[in-house]
């Protein structure tokens, strides 16, 4: 083999070995950070200042904002597929794709801070109370969620076998019936990748949830209340977090790294399923 | 240097006129008070801003406080709350969530929605010191600005913060034991610090003597605050 050649591949071999040192590095950190504090997390009551560190109020903070955003993103986004691959004309869909990857392309923050002018007075003016809630970060989540969903449904949708719906068609089926009859459960595994994949990019999201979720630390009672997730406790407090604090917040960061592996994997699981098909 | 939002809008303009007197730059971060002791800790930061006394450890550990200027801590609620003052029991009642419908203190009837500071904020610190702690539940953002601006549009909403950042307007302030913001006898006042690990030297020393010199307590005197006697 040529020298050039045998350069090239340790050059390309390093590069690997460095990327996936990076995610085993974050673990790392974040497990030997949080190590002693993670027994501290079993608990409902998140009170740094007693040195308390129960974060269910935190676990439930974040699922409940993440499954109310998969619950808005995933009808939405599996209906902009179906009309993507379906209905629109080409270029009515290409503007639509150009659309969804502009809106995927908006930084978190101006997420939060349209959010606050725009969603969360609408909440305080139709629901009463402050406006900063669970409901306010769900709707804010589902927006940002939305263009992967959507994308990840074309896909799904598209990858059912053309044959499948030349035959139905062939049998003298509508458009609507190979639709909603055919392709859409030929496609639910790729579907449900996307749904999941959809909560795992909600349950990460800091930024635009700390601006508008009220972050208060206990269990909201009603959608409409304020609450914290494990992400923004995290932003809030770690500039002034110090000793078992600390650790808490690093333990509060190895469960959110926990959850995200846990659906990555859950949503390849799917997605593979769909393609034995 | 870096830390308190409270002192934050006030050390820009006394940079901005530093810089203009022909002093060096003067990079600023806010974070909270406890945040800044952090940044001087790591020698990230040369001066910290901190809104609240020094804990013992603090003080143990070498940390010192240079008085620049007196803060005025305001109670905020919004425009249309006709609440006009509290007397400081009211207040302390009301952060602790024990007077839960603004009737009870001669408002419209409706829910309490009281929005507290982070934990290692200087201005949380202050009130507890001079009030009374919040309770625990409430809704916690972490800036002063931010609490302005929500106070300034949730009708149920009460806040603290700092003279300096509620000036900007668009928000009500009580008065508390009968007097406004401002006016003397006022109850909510407290020092602001610039905080250095050990004695200030050099760049730290020079930007502290400016602010304390005639020139810098006329911009305090400006901005709001009350200036060292």
């Amino acid at each position: 083999m040529d020298v050039r050649d045998r350069v090239a591949r340790a050059v390309l071999a390093c590069m690997a070995a460095i990327t996936a040192s990076g995610i085993f590095l974050i673990a790392l950190a974040v497990v030997l950070g949080g190590w002693p504090a993670l027994p501290d997390l079993i608990g409902t009551v998140w009170r740094p200042e007693e040195g308390r560190f129960g974060a269910l109020p935190l676990l439930a903070g974040s699922l409940l904002v993440s499954l109310g955003a998969s619950a808005g993103a995933v009808p939405l986004g599996i209906g902009m597929g179906l009309f993507l691959v379906e209905v629109a004309p080409p270029l009515l869909a290409d503007l639509m794709r150009r659309l969804l990857r502009a809106m995927a392309a908006v930084p978190s923050v101006v997420f939060g801070f349209v959010a606050l002018d725009l969603v969360v007075p609408w909440i305080r003016a139709r629901f009463g109370g402050l406006g900063l809630s669970l409901m306010a970060a769900s709707i804010v989540l589902t927006a940002m969620v939305l263009p992967t969903v959507a994308a990840v449904a074309e896909d799904a949708l598209r990858a059912v076998s053309p044959a499948l719906r030349e035959g139905a068609y062939a049998l003298g089926a509508s458009q609507g019936q190979v639709a909603w009859r055919l392709v859409l459960p030929a496609a639910r595994r790729g579907l449900a990748a996307a749904a999941v994949l959809a909560l795992g990019r909600a349950l990460g999201e800091t930024t635009a949830v700390l601006m508008v979720m009220g972050n208060a630390a206990a269990f909201p009672r009603s959608p409409v209340d304020p609450a914290r997730t494990l992400t923004s406790a995290v932003a809030l407090e770690m500039a002034y977090a110090a000793g078992r604090h600390r650790q808490a917040l690093f333990a509060c960061g190895a469960l959110l790294l926990v959850l995200n592996l846990v659906t990555m994997h859950l949503a390849r699981r799917a997605a593979e399923g769909g393609a034995e098909r | 240097m870096a830390g308190s939002t409270s002192i934050l809008p006030l050390i820009e303009v006394l940079a901005w006129a530093y810089e203009s007197a022909g002093g060096p730059r003067v990079s600023l971060q806010g974070g909270g008070s406890t945040a800044g002791l952090v940044a001087v800790r790591s020698k990230v930061a040369d001066m910290a801003m901190v809104s609240r006394d020094l804990t013992e450890k603090e003080a143990a550990e070498g940390f010192q406080a240079h008085v620049i200027a007196y803060d005025v801590l305001t109670i905020a609620v919004h425009p249309s709350n006709p609440v006009d003052g509290l007397t400081r029991e009211q207040l302390r009642r009301l952060l602790a969530g024990e007077i839960t419908d603004w009737a009870e203190v001669g408002g419209l009837p409706g829910p309490v929605h009281v929005i507290n500071r982070e934990w290692g904020s200087g201005s949380r610190d202050a009130i507890e010191k001079l009030v009374g702690p919040a309770r625990h539940d409430t809704a916690v953002l972490n800036a002063n600005g931010f609490i302005r601006l929500v106070v300034r549009q949730a009708p149920s909403a009460v806040g603290y913060l700092s003279l300096s950042v509620a000036r900007a307007g668009e928000v009500k302030l009580l008065r508390v034991d009968g007097r406004l913001p401002g006016e003397p006898g006022y109850p909510l006042v407290r020092p602001l610090t610039l905080v250095t690990l050990g004695p200030p030297a050099g760049e730290a020393r020079a930007f502290l003597d400016f602010i304390l010199s005639p020139a810098g307590q006329r911009l305090v005197a400006e901005q709001g605050m009350l200036p060292v006697r």
